[in-house]
């Protein structure tokens, strides 16, 4: 159906939303941005497991992403969950005021 | 009507209406009121335009082919998969279906769907989320219509589950009352509960014929044992998701809740068309419900056993809306009951009159309350007739639709069907549940007539009341043709005796007669006549008694309510306990259940592990804390850095 051969675009794609995403998580202080940044980098793993498995004729690198994503939502249960308390507790969104770990 | 127009003609009536959801989404806010309005509304116009193009394509073309099913795309593809046994040769493809059954829906919810568009400019008119409203009113329609073109399982489920985010969003539409928001959840999460009746469904079925397309499992009935357990248990779990999309017993609690959107979103989704959609599924698997008579027998009970318990609930409510929320479960309840008896041209056909004057009933409720600055207490109002005079007139109109009054569409189409519960049904006595409709007829004439003379008959019992005035014209010019539709609908379709004018019925017949066994028994012509006569006189009975108890007040309604058994009058004041029930039964477990925890399991439990663990970690770990900067972007840093420096070493190793 496509004659354009799609897999070292795809590859191209998925390296640019995860170094976009990476880029986010490095830079951002809001912890929900992080977060999407986060989803961003995931998903991009997904494009290149799905266009790997267009690539090799299976099926699994489909199977895999669904997983991904299944992972990824438990995540954003754990994580959203988290930011509310954060924010319950009256504390400024903020990745770099978030440091009682170090002591 | 061939494949190319057909495509065409699917393509653009699912386009205008997603255009006019993601154009008010994304420009709404921006671009205005007027703009909104325009988009907002058009957009279902030429929807409702390319449903009459395809209703005349399905007209015409009775001597080609009766369906015709496109495929937009290929979406998912499972054949190709080594892996896979042969025997899953699973696709799914964006298909959808042409025929007189989906030209019907098209033309039901874009034709009613549009006049509901119309009002709700007026009826928005000072509210500041006009763009979000009509942009998931849109959506709405979208979705409406791709569950009602589908012609494969999964994107009937998708639509299926569509219609119940729109639902959702616009019950909770006024998100700052906590109350919508309740009920926005509660209706979600029951409908959520016929989602999953309905994919297990779709597991079974593809287990037994290999494939999810409508038409080849339509095709391959005889892959099922005729009346098995398992085509009974597939089409009880269809059932299910009809009940819960079509608020029947015992999913039926989220209806009245959903009352809490605007009254337009009321008139459309949950009067119109989503909560009839269980109807319309049960129609589109009539094949399948066609070998199972005991799923045939359940949906006809649950279907009549719900009209009887709305009708009673409804005779004791108190807010103008639920009253209607109620009269909508019950009419609805025959409509299953019509598909669960085998008669399904007769539920279809109630099913459009009803869409019709329901949506009426609902936007001059919506009109009256509007009058009365947001008043929903039906004690609070009366002697609106000489103040509305045309909403009064459609509301009136609308309420002999609703009780059958005779040459009234409701009329035509109660009758049609109940004559078809005279010699079809369950079991070998389906006289007790013809019966039952019966007495239904004398509850509808009851609660519709109570409502009417409540509201606009007396005197008003406000200020507000007095200074009540008409509605504005943009309100009143859609009321007002669906009061004239209401009227005059069904005069040219279809009459309630066998052998006279049976357009309706005969352009619906080609859906149901490819399907093989169970035919639907037609009454004889005697059968039918006293079944007509005898459910008109039920109706005008119910009718007279309202306006003596309500009206004329010649018998005070609270003595007469003192007479009947009190347990009666509690059970429909209470709305039969079913909110206190589900309550006791599965909320309060569940909150019990998750108390206990957080009191024994969490502290004493959980927390002791995990305190252990960290105190001993913690003597080890005195020395190792100055790695730790607390910075959570010091440490994706470094983890990004290790990953670039690992992914660097593989790729130079492999390269050399």
């Amino acid at each position: 159906m496509i004659s354009v051969n799609l897999f070292p675009y795809l590859l191209g794609l998925a390296a640019f939303l995860f170094t976009a995403g990476a880029a986010g998580v490095l830079i951002r202080r809001n912890p929900i941005v992080v977060f999407m940044c986060i989803e961003l980098m995931l998903n991009a793993g997904n494009v290149a497991l799905i266009a790997y498995g267009r690539f090799l004729h299976s099926q699994e690198g489909q199977v895999f992403a669904f997983m991904v994503i299944i992972v990824a939502a438990a995540e954003v249960v754990v994580g959203l969950a988290l930011i509310t308390q954060v924010f319950r507790l009256g504390r400024q969104l903020d990745v770099d005021d978030l440091n009682e770990m170090s002591e | 009507m061939s494949v190319a127009t057909s495509t065409t003609l699917v393509l653009l009536v699912l386009g205008f209406p997603l255009a006019g959801c993601v154009l008010n989404g994304l420009l709404g806010p921006r671009l205005g009121r007027r703009f909104v309005n325009l988009a907002g509304t058009l957009s279902i116009l030429a929807s409702f335009v390319v449903a009459c193009v395809v209703l005349a394509e399905v007209v015409g073309a009775a001597h080609g082919p009766q369906a015709i099913t496109v495929r937009l795309f290929q979406w998912l593809d499972l054949s190709g998969g080594a892996n896979l046994p042969n025997r899953f040769n699973l696709s799914v493809g964006m298909d959808f279906t042409l025929d007189a059954l989906s030209a019907l829906m098209l033309m039901v919810i874009t034709g009613v769907g549009f006049l509901i568009h119309v009002y709700s400019v007026g009826y928005m008119e000072h509210d500041p989320g006009v763009a979000r409203f009509f942009s998931y009113m849109n959506f709405f329609i979208f979705s409406m219509l791709m569950l009602v073109l589908a012609a494969d399982m999964v994107i009937l489920i998708i639509g299926w589950a569509l219609v119940a985010l729109s639902s959702y969003l616009l019950i909770g539409f006024w998100y700052e009352r906590r109350s919508a928001v309740l009920a926005a959840r509660k209706a979600f999460i029951t409908q959520v509960i016929g989602d999953v009746a309905m994919v297990i469904a779709a597991f079974l079925i593809v287990l037994n014929t290999h494939t999810l397309s409508l038409p080849n499992i339509f095709a391959r009935t005889h892959d099922f044992a005729a009346g098995g357990a398992l085509i009974n248990g597939i089409c009880v779990l269809l059932a299910i998701g009809a009940f819960a999309k079509s608020a029947q017993f015992p999913l039926h609690t989220w209806l009245p809740d959903a009352m809490e959107g605007p009254t337009p979103v009321s008139a459309l989704i949950h009067a119109a068309t989503m909560v009839t959609a269980g109807v319309y599924l049960i129609a589109r698997f009539h094949p399948l419900f066609n070998i199972a008579p005991v799923a045939m027998g359940v949906v006809a009970c649950v279907g009549i056993g719900t009209a009887l318990m709305a009708g009673v609930i409804a005779l004791s409510q108190i807010d103008i809306k639920r009253v209607i929320a109620y009269s909508t479960m019950s009419q609805i309840g025959l409509m299953i009951y019509a598909v669960g008896i085998g008669a399904y041209a007769a539920g279809m056909f109630h099913f459009a009159t009803h869409a019709v004057f329901k949506a009426l009933l609902f936007m001059a409720a919506g009109n009256v309350i509007h009058a009365l600055h947001d008043e929903q207490d039906i004690r609070l109002m009366g002697g609106l007739a000489g103040r509305m005079p045309w909403t009064h007139r459609a509301f009136l109109s609308g309420s002999l639709a609703l009780a059958g009054f005779p040459l009234f569409s409701g009329w035509f189409s109660k009758e049609n069907l109940l004559g078809f519960g005279t010699v079809n049904g369950p079991g070998s006595a389906p006289w007790i549940l013809y019966a039952a409709g019966v007495a239904l007829n004398v509850l509808t004439g009851l609660y519709a007539f109570r409502l009417w003379a409540v509201v606009f008959r007396g005197e008003p019992q406000t200020a507000r009341g007095y200074a009540a005035r008409e509605a504005r014209r943009v309100m009143l010019a859609p009321v007002l043709i669906l009061a004239a539709l209401s009227l005059a609908v069904a005069w040219p379709l279809q009459f309630p005796i066998p052998n006279t004018l049976h357009v309706f019925s005969d352009f619906l017949a080609p859906v149901f007669a490819a399907a093989p066994l169970a035919p639907v028994r037609e009454p004889e012509m005697f059968v039918a006549a006293l079944a007509l006569l005898a459910g008109t006189a039920a109706s005008l009975l119910g009718i007279g008694a309202a306006l003596r108890l309500w009206y004329e007040r010649r018998w005070e309604p609270a003595e007469v309510a003192a007479r009947l058994p009190r347990a009666l009058v509690l059970l429909s004041y209470n709305k039969f306990y079913f909110d206190e029930l589900y309550d006791a039964a599965l909320v309060r477990p569940v909150k019990a259940v998750a108390r206990a925890m957080r009191r024994v399991v969490e502290p004493d439990v959980m927390d002791g592990w995990v305190s252990g663990t960290a105190g001993v970690l913690r003597a080890f770990s005195v020395d190792l804390r100055s790695f730790q900067t607390g910075l959570i972007r010091d440490y994706a840093a470094l983890f990004t850095a290790g990953a670039v420096i690992f992914v660097v070493i593989t790729v130079v190793l492999s390269v050399r």
